[in-house]
């Protein structure tokens, strides 16, 4: 009976999509971001890294006034072009999606993905979030909002700001700027519509995929191999490659697959019947025998309903971002996100605040494969609170005197790196990759919310999924992410003796990678204003341990208490003690007992409104995305439960949860709350070495 | 006159040279997909020109499994074989001695690789050049950032 309804399903779905299946057949490749038009930078003088400072620029280079407004008129000029632009990629747009039905729709361009003015400080969140105005209406918004902008900002700083993109503050240069753009926007729909079929192309397959994934990540993690579970598999594997469909070994290479399109509807209608008595096959999976290692296991994962798929790319050529053109970055990974913490403008001061999520970025470069210029980290900020169609990253301001653009920048189309190298190591150090992030309102000067950043300092990296550090540290900003200030001695926790100029304390190692968590607001916690910060070493073979600090002394390792499983314990990091569940087995006739730990990679934590528990990911030792829940953050966390395999998305790591993520910050397309269930998250895969958008729908997981 | 004498001396030195120096071949066919690979090349890995990467299993040339390219073994079929090292994440060679073995008798092995020389800055390339037919032992330095492969030979790390 079930078997009857499927093949009649798949024979529905077949005909329903047909259409849609021979459009897209012939972009089996999707997974690859499309190639991209724009010249590399590599042969590009690497951009001086220079913080940025409104102070800092003598005033007898400023333009005059006139000079001042007649660029403003220019960018007015600029940005009626933009949103001519805008307005040819929503009909392209909307006609792609129509072909491509089943497909997510790409960023349909309501108003909170209209690029920022990239003249003035920008706008307020509120407006990011209300219903999509008509987009001259939107204009007019823009023009009042300028003025008040203008009207907030102090002269000189304005002029300033002026300044700073003298090279290209001439009227002949806006002129020509202008009729670039308008050669752009002509060729841009054609560009566009290839990246749109791709992206949704994309979608379809990823989101198509056959249930085998699912039933490998419910094998047992542990390093034994048992001959049952092959078996099962093996016999699994034959028969789905016999269909057509990819092995189910997570070392196998994937098969071409073609048409693609074709085979991933069938493979969805297929999947979506397999899924519903997948449980069913979990005793067949978790059979095997528990085997203590050495190494950190992880308990079997427990099947889970395919609710997680790929909203689109954030970062690269490819990405509704394009951020190889507008912020010289082809690839990058990480995206450490957190919320800003600004609830609201504050009159005090010159600019205009606005809450945003910000993004700290790992490795970059401007060109492809790993080429061009390098930057250890950038930073991105979005406002966007309508995720369903991607995350947008306004437009980045050179040497922004507001600090709310699109990203911290020192030349035009190019993010800078934000956070360089500060003499602790000794030895090697080949990166500063940012690890967690948090922001706590009034910590800064004067009252300013004060973000901050861990990061690690990579003495080298070593096999895939291992690597070095010499320490861990705090890098703290008071300007939304512009300018940013190493802590000195007090945040520096070196992972060994001998890596850093500053003493090695015992239980450090296990603080090189974090993820940072606020309690949710009206709790104890909150109210008594802990942080709550994780800790792994380096790599992805340790496992997590917890600590907590009051919110007024992140940079002061010595205020830091551990959690021991039982207690909080001052300023002793060996002290902690793993968090996640432990699977312990005897040897010896029960003389010898072992408790061996999950390995997590790079994770992050952020207590979900949904839920009404924290929610931690990462990737296991199977290199698959999991889950885990708890209503506190000590524990106990529930079993995993995985969202995405690395056979869905190979080479994939870091899976950092959007902050709003049910709360109400995100809105769908038509201004209405989005769904609450929904859980946003950043995903870097290693091919393709950029930041795609995933998510997934916690009610069915 | 002397200008003359001085051109022909030059000449016949250039000639003498071209014709005893050998010429290393045309670059092996790049091995594609599917097609053979020799014995000796068992479990080696090359890098095509469009930057993916066949593993030589049993016998045959087959596409590398799994994302992270990683190898004890290489092999160039001639034109360059760019690699990261430990300088970048998931190095696809590991830093410490290797030996390129040249697969014919006219060709000249050569490793260039630059370092990283502090966190976001990348040195100078450093040169390894063996001699035609001979072997080159070299050491891959500890945090290469690349390090390109020429030549017609097999790479291995031998410590």
């Amino acid at each position: 009976m079930r078997a009857a309804a499927f093949v009649g399903r798949v024979g529905g779905l077949a005909v329903a999509f047909g259409v849609g299946a021979a459009a897209v057949s012939g972009v089996a490749s999707a997974d690859t971001p499309p190639p991209s038009d724009t010249p590399s930078l590599a042969a590009a003088p690497p951009p001086t890294p220079v913080a940025d400072s409104t102070t800092a620029h003598p005033s007898t280079t400023h333009p005059s006034t006139t000079q001042y407004f007649l660029d403003s008129a220019t960018a007015t000029s600029k940005r009626l072009l933009r949103h001519s632009h805008v307005a040819i990629e929503k009909d392209v747009a909307g006609r792609a999606n129509d072909a491509l039905s089943g497909g997510y729709r790409v960023k349909d361009l309501a108003p909170t993905m209209l690029p920022e003015d990239d003249e003035v400080v920008a706008t307020g969140a509120a407006r990011q979030a209300a219903p999509a105005p008509p987009t001259v209406t939107r204009i007019a918004q823009r023009r009042t909002m300028t003025t008040r902008s203008l009207r907030r900002i102090d002269p000189t700083t304005a002029l300033a700001s002026v300044a700073e993109g003298t090279a290209e503050s001439t009227a002949v240069h806006r002129a020509e700027t202008v009729l670039d753009r308008v050669d752009a926007a002509a060729e841009t729909p054609v560009r566009r519509f290839e990246s749109v079929v791709t992206r949704a192309a994309d979608t379809v397959i990823a989101s198509t995929r056959p249930p085998a994934m699912t039933i490998h990540a419910a094998e047992p993690l542990i390093t034994s191999v048992t001959t049952a579970p092959a078996m099962v598999t093996g016999v699994l594997s034959g028969v789905l490659s016999v269909l057509g469909l990819s092995p189910l070994a997570v070392s196998s290479p994937l098969a071409p697959v073609e048409p693609a399109a074709l085979v991933a509807l069938l493979a969805w209608g297929s999947r979506r019947e397999i899924d519903q008595s997948a449980p069913s096959l979990g005793p067949t999976t978790t059979a095997a025998p528990a085997i203590t290692t050495a190494r950190a296991v992880t308990p079997a994962a427990a099947v889970a309903v395919p609710a997680t798929t790929r909203i689109g790319w954030i970062t690269g050529a490819g990405s509704i971002n394009d951020t190889e053109r507008r912020f010289g970055i082809a690839g990058t990974d990480v995206g450490v996100m957190w919320d800003n913490g600004i609830t609201g403008d504050n009159p005090a001061t010159q600019i205009v605040e606005q809450r945003e999520i910000l993004m700290a970025f790992g490795d970059t470069f401007s060109g492809p494969n790993m080429t061009g210029v390098w930057r250890n980290n950038v930073l991105l900020r979005s406002a966007d609170g309508v995720l369903s169609n991607g995350l947008y990253v306004p437009d980045g301001i050179v040497h922004d005197p507001g600090a709310y653009s699109g990203s911290p920048m020192s030349n035009p189309n190019f993010s800078r790196e934000i956070i360089g190298k500060y003499g602790y190591a000794v030895g090697p150090e080949v990166t500063i990759i940012p690890t967690a992030a948090i922001s706590v309102p009034g910590a800064g000067v004067n009252g300013a919310t004060r973000q901050y950043v861990q990061f690690m300092s990579v003495r080298s990296w070593d096999t895939p999924g291992r690597w070095t550090t010499n320490y861990s540290g705090m890098s703290y900003s008071d300007d939304n992410g512009q300018n940013w200030t190493v802590v000195p001695a007090s945040s520096i926790r070196p992972a060994a003796a001998g890596r850093s100029t500053m003493p090695y304390v015992a239980g450090n190692e296990n603080f090189q990678q974090g993820a940072f968590v606020k309690p949710p607001a009206g709790s104890p916690e909150a109210a008594a204003g802990w942080v709550y910060a994780y800790g792994t070493p380096a790599g992805r073979g340790g496992t997590v341990y917890l600590s907590r600090v009051n919110q007024n002394d992140i940079l002061d390792q010595t205020k830091y208490e551990y959690w021991n499983v039982s207690t909080w314990v001052r300023n002793k990091p060996s002290a902690a003690t793993p968090v996640l569940p432990g699977t312990t087995t005897s040897s010896f006739f029960g003389l010898v007992k072992r408790t061996t730990y999950p390995t997590a990679g790079e994770m992050s934590v952020q207590y979900n409104p949904y839920l009404k528990q924290y929610v931690m990911l990462y990737a296991d030792s199977n290199n698959n995305v999991v889950m885990r829940t708890s209503p506190t953050p000590q524990g106990t966390w529930s079993a995993p439960k995985t969202l995405v395999t690395s056979t869905q998305y190979p080479g994939l790591y870091a899976p950092m949860i959007h902050p709003w993520s049910g709360t109400s910050q995100l809105k769908k397309a038509d201004g209405t709350p989005e769904d609450p269930q929904y859980l946003y998250w950043g995903l870097s895969q290693w091919n393709e070495y950029n930041v795609a958008l995933m998510r997934t729908d916690l009610s069915k997981v | 006159m002397l200008r003359t004498l001085v051109a022909a001396v030059v000449a016949a030195v250039g000639a003498v040279t071209a014709f005893t120096t050998p010429v290393a071949g045309a670059d092996p066919v790049a091995p594609q997909s599917g097609s053979s690979c020799a014995d000796n090349l068992a479990d080696a890995v090359t890098q095509l020109p469009d930057r993916s990467f066949l593993s030589c299993v049993r016998g045959s040339w087959t596409p590398f499994a799994g994302p992270y390219v990683s190898s004890d073994r290489w092999f160039s079929f001639g034109p360059a074989v760019t690699l990261h090292g430990q300088g970048l994440r998931n190095p696809e060679i590991l830093s410490g001695r290797w030996i390129a073995t040249p697969q014919d008798s006219g060709t000249t092995c050569s490793a260039e690789q630059a370092v990283v020389v502090s966190a976001g800055e990348v040195g100078p390339p450093q040169t390894s050049k063996g001699m035609p037919g001979q072997p080159l032992r070299f050491e891959v330095l500890p945090v290469v950032f690349s390090i390109e492969l020429t030549g017609n030979c097999l790479w291995e790390r031998i410590g």
